[in-house]
């Protein structure tokens, strides 16, 4: 007589948990593969904001930060719709600033965008009330956008700042209004 | 022995006497002096002091040859305002690049400075100083003192001589009161000498070095009659300070 073979119910969920255990464990290795597979692309931001300034949101602006004492860097962003060059809107915003407005145009120099993009450096001066102040305007054309950086501080304070705005400057992904196949 | 010995002294009188005017001209010995008594007896100085008046030659105009070989001699100054939003930024800026050209500051102020430019670097120094401010006077004048310069010259010339002739005289005079009237007569002269070369030291110097007076002030922002209007792009008038900074 052959001795009866018993089996209980227990070992056989423990097969059962295992079994899950794997399973889950094969979808999670699975999913991690897929991930590793396909690197994530990093978000592109306007510029990085530089050491000593936060970002500050403000309507017109697509990037703004400040400091603690209110110095500021700003970038806006315009469809190029008229399709003028760099030097037909650095003759616009020229005439605007010092006839328009003003100011005293004390440099300009040619910069170039972390992306490549040609631009133009217009530095000025002018006080608000008895306060002289620093008023730097960069422009960046394509043939989409037009991007301005515009960097601002008292002029005491041009020391602190200086470096911050030509980081912001640097670090300039101008292209970045552009459509996503012409950048 | 008191004759040889003055009979030196009246040659050494002529010695001099002759080398104010012109040593080449003086080689022979001048009359003998008149001798009053037996020659025992002091001698006496009978020839009259000249006065001063005598003495000092009346002022040479200089020629017009004198003229022509000297070299012209200009005297030049300017009055600089500029205006700035940063006034004391660009006073410090322009006595910076003014020391660079060899400026030297004289006076200087809240907001002004009185700099002397190397005649040389007179042009340069104003072409800087319009590139560091808005310039709004600009009052340049100029001098010619050529003439000035070489009538006093000939001045002088003329007064050394007659210092020279006053010293042959103080020399001659042998009585106290003629000493002292003599004496008064050199320092008359000697002071116009200084008078003169003052004035010629002065007149070289500036020729060499023109002073510049500038004041820096506050650019008042200007009036809104005086902006340009009509824009062909009302969007670009919202970029600026009044903008971009945190209200």
């Amino acid at each position: 007589m052959h001795p009866k073979l018993e089996t209980s119910s227990r070992p056989r969920s423990a097969r059962n948990i295992l079994l899950l255990g794997l399973a889950l464990v094969f979808a999670a290795l699975t999913s991690l593969a897929g991930q590793c597979g396909e690197p994530r692309e990093a978000p592109v931001t306007w510029t990085a904001t530089p050491k000593g300034f936060v970002q500050s949101p403000e309507g017109q602006f697509v990037y703004r930060a400040l400091s603690p004492d209110g110095s500021v860097i700003g970038i806006r962003h315009r469809l190029n719709e008229q399709e003028g060059d760099l030097d037909f809107w650095t003759e616009v915003f020229e005439l605007e600033m010092v006839n328009g407005k003003g100011y005293k145009e004390l440099a300009k120099s040619d910069v170039t965008s972390k992306d490549g993009v040609k631009g133009r450096l217009m530095t000025f001066e002018y006080a608000q009330g008895d306060t002289p102040y620093h008023y730097e305007l960069a422009l960046y054309v394509t043939p989409k956008s037009l991007v301005s950086v515009e960097a601002a501080t008292e002029l005491a304070s041009l020391d602190r700042y200086k470096v911050g705005f030509e980081s912001a400057r640097a670090e300039l992904n101008a292209k970045l209004g552009d459509p996503k196949d012409e950048r | 022995m008191h004759t040889t010995s003055h009979r030196a002294v009246l040659v050494l009188f002529a010695v001099l006497a002759c080398g104010g005017l012109d040593t080449k001209l003086c080689a022979e010995e001048p009359p003998p002096l008149p001798i009053v008594g037996n020659g025992m007896e002091p001698e006496v100085l009978v020839e009259p002091v000249e006065t001063l008046e005598e003495t000092v030659a009346p002022p040479v105009a200089p020629t017009a040859d004198a003229l022509s070989a000297t070299t012209r001699a200009r005297t030049r100054q300017a009055t600089i305002a500029v205006r700035s939003f940063t006034p004391e930024q660009t006073l410090e800026a322009i006595v910076a690049n003014l020391s660079e050209l060899g400026g030297t500051v004289q006076s200087s102020n809240t907001g002004s400075a009185r700099i002397y430019v190397p005649d040389t670097a007179f042009e340069e120094a104003l072409a800087t100083i319009n590139k560091l401010g808005e310039v709004v006077v600009e009052d340049v004048s100029s001098e010619d003192v050529t003439l000035e310069r070489v009538t006093l010259q000939a001045r002088i010339q003329e007064l050394e001589a007659s210092r020279q002739r006053v010293k042959g005289m103080l020399a001659k005079s042998t009585t106290v009161t003629d000493s002292l009237a003599v004496e008064r007569d050199l320092q008359q002269v000697t002071q116009e000498i200084e008078t003169n070369q003052g004035r010629l030291n002065y007149l070289d110097s500036r020729v060499r070095s023109a002073p510049l007076d500038v004041s820096v002030s506050m650019q008042a922002r200007p009036q809104a009659e005086t902006l340009r209007r009509g824009r062909p792009f009302e969007w670009v008038a919202q970029y600026g300070l009044e903008a971009i900074l945190p209200r």
